[in-house]
């Protein structure tokens, strides 16, 4: 217990004030040792962000600490005067935030921005002096042309730069401790790794510890020494990682940890004879239906190849090429092309999942909106079902479009916040006339809503008055109501919970099995995508570089890229019981 | 170590000092939505009922009672400089100006949406041209569209409406634009086009419910200041013309006599215009309250 | 080279516009009803000389060419001749076009000082009492008409206090700089009202979005004094809109000092133009407006090339 840096005892938080107020964090208590990287993870809505925003006295307006202390090297924080605070900012405590593209000021040049925190630290140093310590920290957290990106604005770095320079901002005074919000939730896979080294390094490097705040198990995996695991406002349970994630005392962190989908799981699954599914089997679907899928139809690791080479592939891509022309007359930009799809070819053979994985902005989403019909291709021929949608005049393609669905990213913006739900899923029916009447329209919408598991009172409800994952799965019965052959699903789970994310994932698997459908699922998170797909397909800047089985994975011969995407997949130690890591751990075993 | 709990702590926020924030509550947004309709429908009412309730005939000059003051016995607020009962004129007087501001503001706001609507989902060419227009529109000094219209049109009624309309399109059709163009790029609209909807399917089934909370917060509060403006260009004289009571009017005669001391045939139409639009601006104010609880109220 | 161009493009798209804008104001001349020539001239005319007349003011030519002429005569004719005072319209405009733009330039000095400070004073103040009053002041003031503002000045400041005089551009005894500037303190703020507030109320939402930014959150965290955050960091960001928004108040701003005018007895253009409306001098009008167009179009220009010069993106 001794030497603890930073000491939370019984921390609450509330929003509001009086009878109404709500407890958001809720008797918090944990303790951050010098050196070492203490993890806080948990859902959306656990209090994890406001805890770490209390500590440094940044709640939003309407946040009140209610009770406890919180102290650093055995001093009061909370009870700290409003200048000793600003003392305690960046001086002892630096923070690094979860949006990179934000949290640099768009008006001044990174140099500019450096030098007045030094000055802020030092205040002795001469503009000389300043000018180098910015310039050391830049190469402290990994950027070379430290001359380029000090006069550069943010907006001309990419987003894992931009967190390097934050990172650098953030630790230049040799704060005691650094907090690190989401640090690598904005980011791509492939960066993420790089951030979370560079984090530990200038932390070790600063003698300061880490507090990380995350809801990624991967993150806490690779980074944490020690975890704190949060749920509505509490921290359910706290200890060593490696016991936290190999021997959880808690329900609930057992339930998060067995809903991580992690590669190779479905195969070690299939070799046990389990079925395919993540989380606590049975999810939250509805019994009746979950049984049907349960046990039997979805254990088997590999693709149905039997009655998959009888039939002609649903969909075949040949040679699709797609370009964007950005800015042009009026925009004050200069009018460039821009390939977004190139020459890309393959097919989705029936009943198959097939995946399509690559960094942001390489070129998935646009690829499944010109198989769904959404964007026209410049060039070549998307053949659904025998027809060449790309060339299909524009009254034939909407009679075909109930056939191929999309399911999107965003369920809360893909789903009109004004119209009820049962509406929006009968609109289309009546549309294309697969429902003669509103209340033939109705009672399909009440039957798609039993398919993912929701009961029909639900038809009445305004999206907002639903959950993440109850909105998805609307998404998913607004899809399937249509019947279609197909259902494009746009990183469908990119925006959820893992918990929430699990389930969507068994009801996939379970449709796909009850209504013989195809899925096209994008996705960046390989580990998923291996999950829940048949074979894979890897785009780089619009390039289809490789397609393979989904046991072919890791199989030797894989592209440069693939293998780089697979590298960044941050390593589980679920059922590692070793200790030993990649980095010099810096925490001592407990007491 | 401090393990002893402290004291309710407020943590301060980086700008701000202690101010406790009150949330404001249901019950105070409906309360200032009710007080605004009570007003408006108090003037509108009075307007209406303008032959009853009038003491006077609005035009009825008195030589003999000229210049009273407010309290005078028989004329409640006084009377002008002709002798004219000035609470007679200014129960007349709303009739016109309510009329004249409500009708240009309605046409407008109808007129602005529907140009924001069919911009937003026009090709960019399309859009890029109504919307440069509207934007050398939108800044263009009201006055001087009044004047070219007055010359054209002669003074009149018609030259206030339809310089407010001239005014109002563009300001209505860039606050519409600027919601459609928001509610454009959500995803909800790219699934309807995925689940077979057509161009007016998307345009009033699926985007029209979304901004009309939006038009009809905005037309409300366009309503005061066009019934503010309405008042000004008649004190000019292109507006309103004698011997139709209308405040704007009232307010340039009594200019005339402000120099003799006599204030209220001036002050008194002033005050009435503020308080009716200042209903409207309330109004507004609370229907986007209502409409959308969770829009932060930071503005006006 | 590239500001240059830039510049050069920006001023560039305003050809069009004036294009438009002179088209339209030509057309006015066609649209008014009545013949004002017949009506001036036809008492003591015979038929043949107001024929004549007709001619002599190019009414007779075919459409086109009479546009013509008429941008023709904008340039060296003064703008054509004033139906009722006969004389060059911009002999009659100009002088007094000297007045409005004194007038203006105070509105818009008034418009941005005092529009800052309040907006500043409220966003600051978030919640607090100070921004409470000033919105009260700010809601309450732009429902305000400037007509009836400038004349409810007139009678505290003017008649009850007798601080300030209540109309006219000097003293009759003439008298400097200090009392000219006596002279425009009160139409000034009663022109620059509506635009003043509109102003505040920018401002301060703009301070209000910008402190709840990530960047300022990341300044704060680092314990940059909040002092300082509100000056230099939400200053600058905020500082591009500012200057749009005043820009576009130009417009607000002349239709306040037009309505002003009148109250005040300004010697602006805008009595000569409301004047001119009611003897139907149409070519009066015409050169009124081609006047206010193109400085309103000369202010949105200059408006935009800082704006541009303002954002770094659009730097190098």
């Amino acid at each position: 217990m001794t030497g603890a840096l930073l000491s939370v005892r019984e921390l609450s938080v509330e929003f509001g004030r009086g009878p109404a107020a709500e407890r958001v964090v809720d008797e918090v208590t944990f303790d951050v040792r010098p050196g070492e990287t203490f993890a806080i993870v948990g859902e959306s809505g656990a209090g994890k962000s406001l805890t770490a925003s209390a500590i440094l006295g940044l709640l939003p307006d309407d946040a009140v600490v209610t009770s406890g202390s919180i102290s650093l090297h055995g001093e009061e924080v909370l009870t700290a005067t409003r200048s000793s605070v600003t003392r305690f900012r960046g001086s002892k405590i630096g923070m690094v935030f979860q949006n990179p593209l934000a949290s640099l000021d768009p008006s001044f040049r990174i140099g500019n921005q450096l030098k007045e925190i030094i000055g802020l630290h030092r205040p002795a140093a001469t503009k000389r002096e300043r000018h180098e310590i910015a310039e050391t920290w830049l190469r402290n957290v990994g950027i070379d042309d430290a001359a380029r990106v000090l006069s550069a604005y943010p907006h001309e770095l990419s987003g894992g730069m931009r967190q390097r320079v934050m990172i650098a901002l953030a630790s230049l005074s040799g704060p005691a401790l650094l907090i690190a919000d989401e640090p690598t939730t904005a980011l791509d896979a492939v960066v993420q790794k790089q951030i979370l080294d560079l984090l530990r390094s200038v932390s070790e490097e600063t003698g300061g510890s880490l507090l990380l705040i995350t809801h990624d198990f991967g993150v806490v995996s690779y980074a944490a020494d020690r975890v704190a695991v949060m749920k509505d406002g509490r921290i359910v349970e706290q200890d060593r990682r490696d016991r936290v994630l190999t021997a959880p005392a808690d329900a609930y962190t057992r339930s998060l940890i067995r809903a991580v989908p992690e590669i190779g799981a479905r195969f070690r699954l299939a070799e046990r004879g389990l079925p395919r599914r993540l989380g606590p089997a049975g999810g939250d679907r509805s019994p009746a239906s979950a049984d049907g899928g349960d046990g039997t139809a979805v254990t088997a690791a590999g693709p149905r190849d039997d009655d998959r080479d009888a039939r002609p592939p649903l969909v075949t891509l040949r040679n699709v090429s797609k370009e964007f022309v950005v800015g042009g007359l009026g925009t004050g930009q200069r009018k460039r092309r821009f390939r977004a799809v190139g020459d890309v070819s393959l097919h989705i053979e029936r009943g198959e999942v097939f995946g399509l994985i690559g960094e942001s902005g390489s070129g998935k989403s646009t690829l499944s909106r010109l198989i769904g019909g959404l964007l026209r291709a410049d060039a070549g021929e998307i053949v659904f079902d025998g027809r060449d949608i790309a060339r299909l005049p524009k009254a034939e393609l909407r009679r075909l479009r109930p056939r191929f669905q999309f399911v999107f990213q965003d369920a809360t913006s893909s789903l009109n916040p004004r119209v009820p739900v049962g509406e929006q899923i009968s609109r289309p029916l009546l549309r294309f006339g697969k429902a003669a009447s509103r209340a033939a329209g109705r009672a399909r919408a009440a039957e798609a809503l039993d398919l993912v598991g929701l009961p029909s009172s639900y038809l009445h409800r305004y999206p907002h008055e639903l959950s993440g994952g109850q909105r998805q799965r609307i998404g998913i019965a607004r899809a399937l109501a249509l019947e279609p052959d197909l259902l494009i699903l746009d990183e469908p789970t990119s925006a959820l919970d893992v918990s929430t994310q699990a389930n969507i994932l068994n009801l996939l698997l379970d449709l796909r099995e009850e209504l013989d459908l195809t899925y096209l699922f994008i996705g960046h998170n390989l580990a998923v995508v291996e999950f829940l797909c048949d074979r894979v397909g890897v785009l780089e800047q619009g390039v289809l570089l490789e397609t393979f089985r989904a046991g072919e994975l890791s199989a030797a011969g894989r592209h440069p890229v693939t293998r780089a995407l697979l590298d960044a997949v941050l390593p589980m130690r679920f059922t590692d019981e070793s200790g030993t890591r990649g980095h010099a751990a810096a925490g001592k075993a407990d007491p | 170590m401090v393990l002893t709990a402290t004291p309710v702590t407020r943590s301060p926020n980086p700008l701000k000092g202690t101010a406790p924030r009150r949330r404001r509550s249901r019950l105070r947004v409906n309360a200032q939505v009710t007080l605004a309709l009570l007003v408006i429908a108090g003037f509108v009412l009075v307007g209406l009922l303008a032959p009853v309730l009038a003491p006077y005939d609005p035009d009825l000059a008195d030589g003999g009672v000229k210049y009273l003051g407010v309290g005078a016995p028989g004329h409640l607020l006084g009377t002008d400089e002709l002798g004219r009962d000035i609470l007679s004129r200014l129960i007349w007087g709303g009739r016109t100006s309510l009329v004249v501001a409500l009708a240009a503001s309605l046409s407008s706001t109808v007129a602005g949406s529907v140009l924001a609507l069919v911009a937003g989902f026009s090709g960019d060419r399309a859009a890029g041209l109504i919307m440069r227009t509207v934007d050398v529109m939108f800044a263009f000094p009201v006055i001087i569209i009044a004047l070219v219209l007055a010359v054209i049109l002669g003074p009149g009624t018609p030259v206030v409406v339809l310089s407010i309309v001239f005014s109002a399109v563009p300001y209505v059709a860039r606050v519409v634009f600027a919601e459609v163009k928001l509610q454009r790029g959500r995803e909800y609209v790219e699934a309807a086009r995925s689940l077979g909807a057509g161009f007016f399917s998307i345009l009033f089934r699926e985007v029209l419910p979304n901004v009309l909370a939006q038009i009809v917060v905005y037309g409300t509060g366009l309503v005061g200041g066009m019934i503010v403006f309405s008042s000004s260009l008649s004190a000019l004289g292109i507006g309103v013309q004698p011997p139709t009571a209308d405040w704007g009017r009232m307010i340039s005669e009594g200019a005339k006599v402000i120099i003799s001391g006599n204030v209220y045939p001036a002050l008194l139409p002033g005050l009435v215009v503020l308080v009716v639009a200042l209903a409207f601006n309330w109004l507004g104010d609370g229907l986007r309250d209502v409409f959308d609880p969770r829009r932060r109220r930071a503005g006006r | 080279m590239g500001t240059v161009k830039h510049i050069l493009w920006r001023s560039l798209n305003i050809v069009p516009v004036l294009l438009v804008v002179s088209a339209l104001t030509f057309l006015v001349g066609r649209l008014t009803p009545g013949d004002p020539i017949e009506a001036q001239f036809a008492r003591d005319h015979t038929p043949e000389q107001v024929e004549a007349i007709r001619a002599s003011y190019g009414l007779t030519l075919p459409l086109w060419q009479q546009y013509v002429k008429w941008v023709k005569d904008l340039f060296t004719a003064g703008g054509g001749m004033s139906i009722v005072q006969n004389q060059p319209v911009f002999d009659i405009l100009l002088p007094n076009f000297a007045n409005t733009l004194i007038l203006t330039a105070a509105g818009v000095v008034i418009c941005a000082v005092l529009g800052v400070v309040i907006g500043v004073v409220a966003g600051t103040n978030h919640r607090g009492f100070l921004d409470r009053f000033a919105m009260l002041f700010v809601q309450t003031g732009s429902n305000l008409s400037v007509y009836w503002f400038g004349l409810i000045l007139i009678w505290i400041f003017s008649l009850r206090l007798g601080w300030l005089p209540a109309s006219g551009m000097e003293s009759r005894n003439g008298g400097g700089f200090g009392d000219l500037l006596a002279h425009l303190v009160l139409p000034g703020l009663s022109a620059a009202l509506i635009s003043t507030l509109v102003l505040a109320r920018f401002t301060r939402l703009g301070i209000i979005q910008e402190s709840q930014s990530d960047y300022v959150r990341t300044f704060a965290s680092q314990g940059v004094p909040r002092r300082r955050l509100v000056a230099k960091h939400i200053g600058r960001n905020i500082l591009p809109a500012v200057v749009n928004i005043i820009g576009l108040e130009i417009g607000t701003l002349i239709t306040g000092v037009i309505f002003v005018e009148s109250v005040f007895n300004w010697p602006g253009i805008g009595t000569q133009l409301v004047n001119a409306v009611n003897g139907k001098d149409y070519p009066l009008i015409q050169g009124g407006v081609i006047l206010v167009a193109l400085c309103y179009l000369l202010v949105n220009l200059l408006t935009d090339i800082t704006v541009d010069a303002l954002n770094p993106r659009l730097r190098r």
